[in-house]
């Protein structure tokens, strides 16, 4: 009986150690030496300005030589190479830099891990919100967005505050030669789901509950849906090429003079550049929170060299350097502050409040399933005019992942 | 703690009248039932990730846990079985060995039930775990074709697992060229930039792609990628696609008896005309190539035939306003037509989803094909008796081994050959060997079925390919080219690697030079804010190389970018092209016109009409939109965008476009 006992206690021990008490000891207190790899999106910014910070990194931490290993620019091809990635675990990759809508999938799916210990004061509060997932912090905001109203100021001297009275506007004030009201991103990716949210946000409804169950069948967001599937038909309303527009495109018809109002990122403001003369104001109803979080992948044999890379990239002195030279909103409020960055960005304050009113998208560890499932959905709506019957349904099995 | 419930599991409150030593076998009893709980625990735990000596551990360490609970249970079936065992041997070691052998079978009883049992319990707590993610690379003309066959497959992984996909397949398109170019050197970062993900499934319209792959990957000795089997999944034969208002014209020809030479003659002779897609850069454009170009006892024309042929498709497309494109462009530019009076060569599959429209477009009701209220943009397949079957190849990608990924390929291309696979690339209106015709490909959709689709080729072998690309390049008609760099400030703009945007385009601009023939004439201009210059005037391409060579080191980045006035001066330049001669403006530009002096609509009125295809490479936050967009539509060129290190690939593929 004693040696059953021994031997059952041996074992039990044995296992402990080998799972927790090893790795405790083999793990000290300072940054792990050797090269961290950061596996993210296209660099959109002016000037490669997030290659500059790691190339500043480089010049300060010889013992953690960073490198970034872009993706495809599409972002539903940059997803599936992460995600594949992650569950690969093949290559080296220390830092993900994730949309924020991933958060919750790489969090939930272990790809990620928490942050530990991180100084989160000076963040904007909502971009800091899409780091959280289940308690816990996952990761740092590198860069955040928020939709805002591009206008011809040419044209319109107040700018609309509200839907109705943008389509006011747009029915008493857009030229004769002036294809239509407002361009913008009605293709079938995320752009799409944007729109969605956007309009039905402004209508009072809401797509997704705060209980975490579909809405789209309030009465609130029936109308909205109706209202959008009856103004993308329209005409003089609606550029009809916006449902193939992403989000350059529609800069370009906006520059082109195809329309009196634009529902884009603060991007297009530098691409716009002098073609038109335009205003910037924030969105009638409110703007969905985009941007991307710098997260340590579960998978990194170098988590807190990894974690003090992220920390740096979303230090204040970077944040002031993506956005003054890179035209990347800051993550950080004090930026906003900066006279360099107002005096370059004009609308810099506009933007900031546009990100404090924006709203985050249904945050859900299945949330491209949800979005591909909503847009199937959205352009059925778009051809017969109505939601299909099992909408609430289909979109309910997808927010589970089903 | 099975033991438990046969003895008699106290119910309810134990009694208050019992001695503390009557109490004191209940509870030694619960400690080897939580012993017990605890080994089944961890064991379960462990069970799906045996890969690891923790794991191992974890595991045998449960195991033992539940044998030794087990074995201190007064349950009666317990001590029955150690009586049993006692009194069938009284040595030490054959009772240890049937011990062992007992918690063997246990923990193989658990091994197989335990993984359902706690993927229902976890599913029940947690919802859906997440897919597998699965990276399928088809050819442009086929990815949405693809992505309703993907979308089947997720549904039938969820149907088998609690209503949840076990595999989220993403479908994207890759040029074939491309992709067997990119696995041959590892998909480096590059190609995951400019063309997408590292390919877990290769599906092509072109075995010889696999064969070419397959030879690189063997002569480069690269371990990786490996390719891992390959299958033909579906076919499609190639057909003429003939509007149903002009098959009158083709004088009663036999739809099926005659060879392509027979089919094209007739045509001619009714004043249709042909297009076909990318001639040398897909499969299917390929093998149109090599129908267009065949005599009627199945050889190749001569090359002064062959030119006049190429120039007869020349002069359709120029006619009717067809783009240098994929066979799905085509087709939604002949959609477009009022009267269409030109004929496209296509794969069956593609004119019937024409014919009925893609699912992701409103869903128009269509009259029957065959009948005689058919709508204009109806297609009628003729299959000549010399055609080809467009052979549809999915091979299986491996990068890490026998990875999940790997796995859900294979399992991918297992379902693809079941009848519910065949079935959803029948609902595409591709054929496939096992299983009846799908509802698109019947005359309502402007199909035929019948035995002379059974006794269509297969594709010509390397050495036709060889020949009939040989022939192709030597038909095509020459070119006079300007190319036109953007100098202005912007191109100063620093890229990823230190280099320029200007010294990038520089590099594209050799580059291009080489992809020209002896007989091109080519010029190459500037514009920036010193106005729009030539820098090398037209002439022969060597010695135009020669001269770039020299001079485009020292170029420097200034001022306004006058692209109105670049285009405009430069279609001017080039003049009209005819049957004889292509005409051409390749832009390389940085943005969009900050000069002034010009509208994009007075642009447009300068450009149309002058049969001069105007071509953009975008570069930097230069976008194919607007200005580019509608200025490329309307001279028939094409605009692509070029990230830092992709210009001369760009520009790889946009002569290959112009040159049809």
């Amino acid at each position: 009986m004693r040696l059953v006992i021994g031997f059952v206690i041996g074992v039990l021990v044995t296992m402990v150690a080998t799972q927790y008490v090893v790795p405790a000891l083999a793990g000290g207190d300072g940054a792990e030496d050797g090269e961290l790899v950061i596996l993210s999106g296209l660099d959109q910014s002016e000037g490669g300005q997030r290659q500059a910070l790691v190339d500043q990194w480089n010049d300060i931490r010889p013992a953690n030589p960073a490198r970034i290993v872009e993706l495809p620019a599409n972002a539903d091809q940059a997803h599936s190479e992460m995600v594949a990635h992650a569950q690969s675990g093949a290559e080296q990759v220390d830092i993900y830099n994730l949309d924020v809508t991933w958060m919750a999938e790489f969090a939930d799916a272990g790809f990620i891990r928490p942050l530990e210990d991180a100084d989160t004061t000076g963040f904007l509060e909502k971009p800091l919100r899409t780091c959280r997932y289940d308690g816990k912090l996952w990761g740092l905001p590198f860069n955040t967005d928020a939709g805002l109203l591009y206008y011809r100021r040419d044209i319109v001297d107040v700018p609309p505050e509200t839907a109705s009275e943008m389509r006011e506007t747009i029915e008493e004030a857009k030229p004769d030669g002036m294809r239509a009201g407002l361009t913008t991103q009605l293709a079938d990716y995320e752009g799409l789901t944007v729109a969605v949210h956007e309009a039905v946000w402004a209508a009072g409804g809401e797509v997704v509950g705060a209980d975490g169950r579909v809405a789209l069948d309030s009465d609130e967001a029936q109308a909205a849906l109706r209202r959008l599937a009856d103004d993308v038909r329209d005409a003089d309303v609606n550029l009809q090429a916006s449902l193939e527009f992403d989000e350059l495109a529609s800069t370009h018809a906006f520059g082109a003079g195809q329309a009196l109002f634009m529902r884009n990122w603060p991007v297009a403001y530098r691409t716009l550049g002098d073609s038109v003369e335009f205003g910037v104001t924030p969105l009638p109803g409110g703007s969905v929170l985009g941007g991307q979080n710098l997260a340590v992948a579960a998978k990194s044999e170098r988590p807190r060299a990894a974690q003090e890379l992220i920390e740096f990239l979303t230090d204040p002195r970077s944040q002031q350097i993506l956005f003054e030279r890179g035209g990347l909103a800051a993550t950080r409020d004090i930026i906003y502050l900066d006279s360099a960055v107002t005096s370059r960005y004009p609308y810099a304050k506009t933007l900031e409040t546009a990100i404090q009113n924006a709203r985050l998208r249904p945050v859900t560890p299945h949330y491209t399933a949800f979005s591909e499932c909503l847009r199937g959905v959205v352009r059925e709506l778009l051809v017969t005019g109505s939601l299909p019957p099992d909408a609430v349904d289909r979109l309910a099995r997808c927010l589970e992942g089903r | 703690m099975v033991g438990l419930w046969v003895h008699g599991f106290p119910r309810g409150k134990v009694s208050s009248t019992l001695s503390t030593d009557e109490h004191k076998p209940e509870r030694s009893q619960l400690g080897w039932v939580a012993l017990m709980m605890l080994g089944e625990i961890l064991m379960a735990l462990s069970a799906n990730s045996l890969t690891s000596l923790r794991a191992w551990l974890q595991f045998i360490g449960g195991a033992v846990l539940v044998a030794a609970g087990g074995s201190q249970l007064r349950a009666p079936v317990l001590s029955k079985l150690r009586r049993w065992v006692s009194g069938r041997s009284r040595r030490l070691w054959t009772r240890m060995v049937a011990w062992t052998a007992g918690v063997a079978a246990a923990a193989a009883v658990v091994w197989i039930g335990t993984p359902p049992a706690v993927a229902y319990g976890r599913f029940l707590i947690y919802g859906c775990e997440h897919p597998i993610e699965l990276r399928v690379a088809t050819p442009p003309d086929d990815v949405e074709l693809y992505r309703e066959v993907a979308d089947a497959y997720e549904r039938h992984t969820a149907e088998e697992s609690l209503g949840c996909p076990t595999t989220h397949v993403a479908v994207y398109p890759v040029a074939p060229e491309r992709a067997v170019k990119g696995l041959g050197v590892g998909w480096t970062a590059d190609y995951v930039r400019e063309y997408g993900p590292h390919p877990d499934v290769l599906i092509t319209t072109a075995p010889s792609d696999l064969a070419r792959l397959r030879q690189t990957l063997a002569d480069t000795d690269r371990r990786h990628p490996v390719v891992d089997g390959d299958r033909e999944i579906g076919w499609s034969p190639l057909v003429l696609g003939v509007p149903v208002g002009a098959v009158d014209r083709l004088g009663g020809i036999d739809p099926n008896a005659a060879t392509w030479h027979d089919l094209l003659r007739a045509a001619e002779a009714g004043g249709l005309g042909v297009v076909r897609p990318y001639p040398t850069t897909t499969g299917i454009g390929l093998l149109a190539t090599d129908a267009l170009l065949s005599t009627a006892d199945r050889g190749l024309l001569p090359a002064a035939q062959a030119r006049v042929r190429e120039r007869w498709v020349g002069r359709s497309a120029d006619r009717d306003g067809f783009p240098l494109a994929p066979g799905p462009l085509l087709l939604q530019t002949h959609r477009a037509r009022d009267k269409p009076s030109t004929a496209l060569i296509v794969a069956e599959q593609a004119l019937v989803r024409s014919n009925a429209l893609t699912r992701t477009d409103a869903r128009v009701t269509l009259p029957n094909c065959a009948s005689a209220e058919a709508p204009p943009g109806c297609l009628i397949a003729y299959y000549p008796s010399d055609t080809f079957r467009v052979r549809h190849t999915f091979a299986a990608i491996g990068w890490n081994g026998d990875s999940p990924a790997a796995r859900a390929a294979r399992a991918f291309g297992d379902w693809l050959g079941t009848p519910q696979g065949q079935a959803a690339l029948n609902d595409t209106g591709l054929r496939t060997n096992d299983a009846e015709a799908g509802e698109l490909l019947s005359r309502h959709y402007g199909a035929l079925t019948g035995p002379h689709v059974a006794a269509m080729r297969d594709e010509p072998d390397a050495a036709r390919e060889a020949a009939v690309r040989a022939l192709h390049d030597n038909a095509q008609r020459p070119g006079r080219v300007l190319l036109a760099l953007d100098t202005s400030e912007r191109m100063g703009t620093p890229e990823a690697g230190g280099r320029t945007r200007l010294s990038a385009a520089s590099g594209g601009v050799m580059a291009a030079l080489d992809l020209l023939g002896p007989d091109d004439v080519v010029g190459l201009w500037t514009y920036s804010g010193d106005g729009v210059r030539p820098l090398v005037p037209f002439g022969p391409r060597d010695a135009v190389a020669e001269a770039a060579d020299e001079r485009l080191p020292d170029l420097s980045a200034a001022g306004t970018t006058p692209l109105h006035r670049a285009v405009a001066e430069g279609v001017a330049a080039v003049g009209p092209g005819d049957e004889r001669r292509i005409g051409a403006l390749v832009v390389l530009a940085g943005g969009d016109d900050t000069a002034g002096g010009m509208t994009a609509a007075q642009l447009l009125d300068a450009v149309r009409g002058q049969d001069v295809r105007v071509f953009v490479i975008a570069m930097g936050e230069a976008a194919c939109a607007s200005t580019f967009a509608a200025l490329t539509r309307a001279t028939d060129g094409a605009c692509l965008h070029a990230g830092p290190g992709s210009v001369d690939r760009a520009l790889t593929d946009l002569f290959r476009q112009l040159w049809g």
